[in-house]
């Protein structure tokens, strides 16, 4: 630390300044207005601890029941209705295209990202060329549902507090590829979009699902164009959503 | 101010009062480094105190509820300023006005910081007075560690240039 920062820091670190006095009955009205929407007057959430890690375990946990129940249904359905993919053999020649699973036509699950993409106000232009909506344009019809707010808006509690944790972040990069031998996943955000909160790490385990799928495809390359917000829930039930429609697609049934 | 935590969870007004009481003009001079404006200011104040209030049964009692508080205000402002239109403002290069300067150290002091693009002013904060590193920094702000040392290097470029006893250090 520099003389000059000693010299701030010493001298502001404890400054103090006076708040309008009529600040406090709004906080005071704000915070019965919580307490009365919780119902008892006295939150009853679990105590999270203090550190960073522990309240981010906490949070994913919580998170990860949720997941994991949304995914046991989606499981039900599927298996009553197509038969699983045919083991891919990694070892065995390419031959096949790459995987584009457009984020926007997920139809009936909704993700923000699908939103953004319908969202004709911000539908400047496709990120790229490699928009490719026709393999999964006629799965499903899109649902109506009101243009996404703003991002602290529209998350959760849990969400929140991971966001008050820095855990969501905005994707600085436009476009990521993410290797996995021998899939590789490519990552792509309009760049005229501001504000993409995802973490590397949802990006990272997106990528996984997706690179998971293409291998299950028979295909080394996937692609995720995406615009708008990205919250690894939705986003994770989207691209398995989409991926299980391509597999259905591409799956000869009662083989 | 630990033993307003528990009559604080229980909802007792009072000791919300008195926390208040006691804490808001300390977060008040967090968010007045931050954000010039006092409306700016005092709405950050008033959602970090909301956030306080009611998530206290999140703090774990592990590191200082006083530090608790704060980061939480911090971030509040940092929320504050991302909802802005040009969030920290990065690429700003022009001159700042001179500011009209008190004669007491500490206001001295806070006018030159919130004379600052709010880019340089806020990488400052949270490395000289927060105590922040660079790559904690570039994470909060969603900005590269390298951007963080250069907003940072012109901040105390620009704030040397307002202290004399500095800039005859550097002749």
């Amino acid at each position: 630390m520099s003389n000059l920062d000693h010299k701030f820091k010493e001298a502001l670190e404890g400054y103090t300044e006076l708040p309008s006095p009529e600040l406090w009955d709004k906080i005071s009205a704000a915070v019965d207005e919580h307490n009365d929407q919780k119902g008892s007057g006295q939150l009853t959430e679990e105590p999270v601890a203090a550190p960073k890690k522990k309240a981010l375990v906490v949070v994913w946990r919580k998170q990860f029941l949720a997941i994991a129940s949304a995914a046991a249904t989606i499981a039900l359905f599927w298996t009553l209705a197509w038969e699983p993919t045919p083991e891919y053999n990694h070892r065995a020649p390419f031959n096949g295209t790459p995987t584009e699973t457009d984020l926007s036509s997920t139809g009936t699950i909704w993700s923000p990202i699908e939103e953004a993409l319908k969202k004709p106000a911000t539908a400047t232009k496709p990120s790229n060329a490699t928009l490719d909506v026709t393999e999964v344009a006629a799965v499903t019809t899109p649902v109506k549902r009101p243009l996404a707010p703003r991002w602290e808006e529209r998350l959760e509690e849990h969400e929140i507090e991971l966001a008050l944790e820095d855990d969501l972040m905005e994707l600085e990069i436009v476009r990521s590829e993410f290797i996995q031998s021998p899939v590789k996943v490519i990552v792509e955000f309009d760049p005229e979009e501001a504000t993409y909160f995802a973490s590397n790490d949802e990006a990272s385990k997106i990528s996984k699902i997706v690179g998971e799928g293409a291998k299950n495809l028979g295909q080394n390359m996937a692609k995720i164009i995406g615009k708008g917000y990205l919250n690894w829930e939705s986003a994770k039930v989207s691209v398995n959503h989409t991926l299980a429609n391509i597999s259905t697609r591409k799956t000869p049934k009662n083989k | 101010m630990e033993h307003l935590l528990e009559p604080c969870r229980a909802g007792d007004k009072k000791a919300q009062h008195e926390l208040y009481q006691r804490m808001s003009p300390v977060l008040m001079g967090i968010c007045r480094r931050y954000l010039t404006r006092i409306e700016e200011a005092e709405e950050a104040l008033s959602n970090a105190f909301i956030k306080i209030l009611t998530r206290l049964d999140r703090y774990s009692e592990e590191g200082s509820f006083e530090g608790w508080m704060k980061r939480i205000t911090v971030r509040e402002c940092l929320t504050y300023l991302r909802r802005g239109k040009n969030p920290f403002d990065l690429d700003w290069e022009g001159e700042v006005a001179a500011p009209v300067l008190h004669s007491d150290g500490a206001a001295h002091l806070l006018q030159l910081i919130q004379a600052l693009p709010v880019g340089y002013r806020t990488v400052f904060n949270l490395y000289a007075i927060e105590g922040y590193q660079h790559d904690e920094i570039a994470t909060m702000l969603e900005i590269s560690v390298g951007t963080s040392k250069s907003q940072l290097s012109k901040a105390r470029k620009m704030l040397k240039n307002q202290l004399p006893e500095f800039n005859a250090q550097d002749a």
